[in-house]
């Protein structure tokens, strides 16, 4: 049988795999997309939720490249990420007085 | 294959223009109905020449238990009816089709308020409510019609939806280069799934 996976936020900031029928949260991970990328290793669906809890609803939809897209929006997060990281380690030079 | 008892209580049609000047409103309008947990769905899922169109109409509108029709296009120069006729349809799946289509409930949205009292004056008494052609009062509208409807309390505010959409729109052509895609040339399945996996990922 198909199972299903939940990726459910979990106490704050964290995020969570559990399962449809018992409810048994399989691991707990510090970021979202790795809860994501573990949960679609499984075999099965995948249903991601937003952080107020709405199960946003998977879209099957024939003739789409669906790998490829996953890595394009995958992309967009790393240079966010790069972004970040450089945002944080080169602060703005004081203004000449 | 008949839609389940689930996909019919998630499934939006959305019934509008296809045309550039909508657009916009167009992707806050997918963008809602998918962060709210819903599936859009609408004429230009499929393209199968071999299906008669309004065949097609008929079967996406009765698996939706949602319905959010825009009436705005009825410029005197060339008024388009595709809407206003995929509304009545809608319409009469509720009044004279089965119990789970007489569970349906609808949207209607016009740009101005009142002013469809002057091209189908059969609607008054409807609430009918109006966008202005906004980006943000569209997303306002779907959000509260889908809150009230689906009395789902996850369901974040407007506002929050408005910020999260201006996001994804200014990731969306890096996204679209990154698939080889020009802005222009994504189709309505490939934006529910782009839409999809962005919310997936980043709605933090």
């Amino acid at each position: 049988m198909n199972k299903t996976y939940h990726v459910v936020p979990y106490k704050g900031r964290q995020w969570a795999i559990k399962t449809a029928g018992n409810g048994k949260y399989l691991s707990i991970h510090s970021s979202k997309a790795e809860a994501i990328d573990t949960a679609r290793e499984k075999p099965g669906t995948t249903i991601v939720h937003s952080p107020t809890g709405v199960a946003l609803q998977p879209v099957i939809v024939e003739g789409v490249d669906i790998d490829a897209i996953r890595e394009a929006v995958r992309k967009v997060g790393d240079h966010k990420a790069d972004r970040l990281i450089f945002r944080r380690t080169h602060k703005p030079k004081a203004a000449k007085k | 294959m008949p839609a389940t008892s689930h996909d019919f209580n998630t499934s939006v049609f959305v019934n509008c223009p296809f045309d550039r000047q909508y657009q916009s409103l167009f992707e806050a309008m997918i963008f809602t109905v998918q962060l709210s947990g819903f599936k859009p769905r609408c004429a230009r899922e499929e393209s199968d020449s071999g299906d008669i169109r309004l065949r097609k109409l008929a079967r996406i509108i009765s698996e939706c238990r949602y319905g959010i029709h825009d009436i705005s296009r009825v410029q005197p120069q060339i008024p388009r009816f595709n809407m206003p006729l995929e509304l009545g349809m809608d319409l009469g799946c509720r009044y004279y089709g089965s119990p789970r289509q007489r569970r349906k409930q609808l949207l209607i949205l016009d740009s101005d308020p009142h002013r469809y009292l002057r091209t189908i004056s059969d609607l008054r008494g409807q609430d009918i409510e109006s966008h202005h052609d906004d980006q943000q009062a569209v997303i306002q509208v779907v959000r509260n019609f889908l809150y009230t409807s689906a009395d789902n309390h996850g369901i974040p505010g407007g506002r929050y939806i408005y910020r999260k959409f201006l996001e994804f729109q200014s990731e969306l052509p890096s996204i679209c280069r990154s698939s080889h895609l020009r802005r222009n040339e994504v189709v309505f399945k490939q934006l529910v799934v782009i839409t999809q996996e962005w919310l997936g990922r980043y709605l933090i």
